[in-house]
């Protein structure tokens, strides 16, 4: 890439748009994932105990195992949220940017 | 090479003898009898892929093809290919085994392999694609000197294939021994053959088909044997955990953490390994180049993300239909009560009560096959690192024709295949449970931090990433060396130097110091050069303007 053709599409209020928003979307949903993820991680290192306990008096299943499935469920909704919005606002913005620029 | 398909019924056939001679000196020589089902259904799998292969091998003309099918892969195939590269039969039996064990701690595995796949997505998978052409070194050399990045990045990427590689081989080669009653090194041997006929003749395209047929066959499979398991139950969980806790010797410990994890920096380094391991897995990666843009890019890690998902909830089915099913059934236990083929043969056997031996016969072909997959993904990955980024890149500076590098690529396949044979068999009795480990520990400090960094940190130079990434790399391997995982448990010292399995909590921030320290102090005009480039390297990647494969269309 030509860096005078590079230079006039960094100064493309579009892509300058485009990049402020799905920056701040994708570290946003990445610092999401890290934080629940660990968090889960650091219960299981400290309050082992409190995972064993049941979600309701007379059930088998502990919070633990209800929140280890609804961790693999989020993990899977946080994509699908993702390439949702990426596939069509953020694919919009792109489109434009291309067709202004060449 | 003339004629691929009379070579392909050649080697066919030659396998096919392979099983039937092994199975007339298994008869003589072990007690273990052949499993006709299972080898029937390996044979008709082995005939399709090859079939695919021969398709596969008459559209691979230029290098393209060869590392990345031609660029014409859907993001939907992609997404089940690449779930098929991660759910080897390692994670398949692994984990299965550890829920059977332990309960709610296989869980802890399966989210953490998990949860790599949307921070992929969100950090890197588009500007991998928008920057890449073959291989991961492709974006993270993009604007920095050529050969010691792809050196680095080479030396790398070996290092977790063949960690990757040994364990798959010494797993299938045990593995196949159980099932199929087929001496351990005739199974390596079979693996490896097949392994070398995919990836040479096919390369990606034939790599991606089996890739996908196998996600499909093992999906189905532990599908069928999750909802036998909820049958039994009238598809109600509380009964089937309330059994579970009942037959199980840990009773309710099962439901809740145990041993595995214990202390805090244990916890989090196993964590970051996993998390960002996973954007370091070279055959992951050059999964992306498949596809033809970013859109596609970002679809195939969706689904990927819900096809493993998936799987893991089946297999923590599976793991708990196991302690239900099999645990207590004298046919499938030892003297000393415990499961024979150790734990990892929980959903095995659990295929066994559920279907019967042919149920046993589909599962046990359908976890050959896995292996065989999975393999095949390896062996390309390793093979494009050794042609494309040492060969064609570094030794020959980019001055190479399309068929000398794919010349170079199928005997890059052909050594790596027979040294994955030779170092399989070698390997056959030593402890090789901290070998994945170490390739997502490695992959984590050593390939994900020069990628990420060469992408988002403007100021990276050529100096700061060869000294980031060869330092994530020697840390992580001197750390599991020095700790019990191999110091222990492989070289037999009394005690481990360094008490924490895990290194990435170490070894990450190594990597990232060191690129960071190394890039601000470099003052060299190479280094303003490369700073400078960052620009235009920062356009395509968000826009994808200039991308491999966009301009042709």
């Amino acid at each position: 890439m030509k860096s005078d053709f590079a230079e006039r599409i960094a100064n493309n209020p579009d892509f300058k748009e485009l990049v402020r928003r799905r920056t701040g979307y994708g570290w946003m949903m990445a610092a999401v994932m890290i934080v629940v993820y660990f968090a889960f991680i650091l219960a299981i290192a400290y309050f082992p105990s409190v995972l064993a306990i049941k979600i309701t008096a007379g059930s088998p299943i502990s919070w633990g195992i209800l929140l280890g499935f609804l961790l693999l469920l989020f993990a899977f909704i946080l994509t699908g949220l993702y390439v949702h919005k990426a596939n069509t606002q953020f694919d919009e913005l792109t489109d434009k940017i291309k067709e202004s620029a060449l | 090479m003339n004629n691929p398909l009379l070579i392909l019924a050649g080697l066919a056939a030659l396998v096919t003898g392979l099983f039937f001679s092994a199975g007339a000196f298994a008869a003589d020589a072990a007690p273990k009898s052949i499993n006709l089902p299972a080898v029937t259904m390996f044979i008709a799998f082995v005939a399709l892929t090859l079939f695919i292969t021969y398709w596969a091998a008459q559209r691979t003309r230029t290098t393209k093809d060869f590392y990345a099918a031609g660029g014409n892969i859907t993001g939907f195939q992609n997404g089940l290919a690449l779930a098929g590269d991660y759910m080897s039969a390692a994670s398949f039996l692994g984990i299965a085994g550890l829920v059977y064990g332990n309960g709610f701690d296989g869980l802890i595995y399966s989210i953490g392999f998990l949860v790599g796949w949307p921070i992929m997505l969100f950090l890197l998978a588009e500007k991998l694609r928008n920057l890449g052409k073959y291989t991961f070194a492709d974006v993270a050399s993009y604007r920095l000197a050529q050969i010691p990045i792809r050196t680095v990045a080479a030396v790398s990427s070996l290092v977790v294939v063949l960690m990757y590689l040994i364990a798959q081989m010494v797993g299938a080669g045990k593995l196949i021994e159980v099932l199929f009653g087929l001496p351990y090194s005739y199974a390596v041997v079979i693996v490896g053959v097949l392994m070398i006929i995919y990836v040479t003749f096919g390369g990606m395209l034939a790599t991606t088909w089996v890739q996908i047929i196998k996600a499909i066959l093992l999906l189905s499979g532990a599908t069928f044997m999750a909802l036998a398991v909820m049958y039994s139950f009238g598809f109600d969980f509380n009964a089937m955990f309330t059994k579970a806790i009942e037959i199980s010797p840990k009773h309710e410990a099962i439901m809740a953490p145990g041993s595995l994890i214990h202390d805090p920096i244990s916890a989090i380094s196993l964590g970051l390994a996993l998390m960002f391991g996973v954007a370091g897995l070279p055959h992951i990666l050059m999964r992306f180049f498949t596809v033809t843009n970013a859109k596609e890019a970002r679809r195939s890690v969706f689904v990927a993300t819900g096809f493993i998902g998936y799987f893991y909830v089946l297999t923590f089915i599976i793991g708990f239909g196991a302690i239900i099913m099999v645990s207590t059934n004298p046919a499938y236990l030892d003297a000393a009560n415990k499961l024979i083929g150790g734990n990892n043969m929980a959903a095995i056997h659990l295929s066994q009560a559920i279907g019967g031996n042919m149920f046993l016969g589909f599962i046990s072909a359908v976890a050959f096959a896995t292996i065989l997959a999975v393999v095949s993904g390896l062996t390309l990955a390793g093979a494009s690192a050794v042609s494309h980024d040492l060969y064609a890149s570094a030794f020959r500076h980019g001055r190479v024709d399309e068929k000398t590098e794919m010349r170079a690529s199928r005997y890059a396949t052909l050594a790596l295949g027979i040294l994955a044979i030779i170092l399989g068999i070698a390997f056959e009795n030593q402890n090789i449970a901290f070998m994945v480990g170490l390739a997502f520990a490695v992959a984590a400090s050593a390939n994900f931090p020069v990628l990420f960094l060469a992408i988002y940190w403007k100021n990276l130079t050529t100096r700061g990433a060869v000294a980031g990434g060869l330092g994530g790399l020697i840390t992580a391997i001197t750390l599991v060396v020095l700790s019990k995982t191999v110091w222990v448990d492989v070289f037999h010292f009394t005690t481990a130097i360094v008490p924490y399995k895990d290194p990435a909590i170490f070894s990450m921030p190594v990597a990232f110091l060191l690129a960071w320290f190394f890039s601000i102090t470099d003052k060299s005009p190479r280094a303003a050069e490369e700073r400078a480039r960052f620009h235009a390297q920062y356009v395509r990647s968000e826009t994808g303007i200039g991308a491999e494969g966009a301009a042709k269309h």
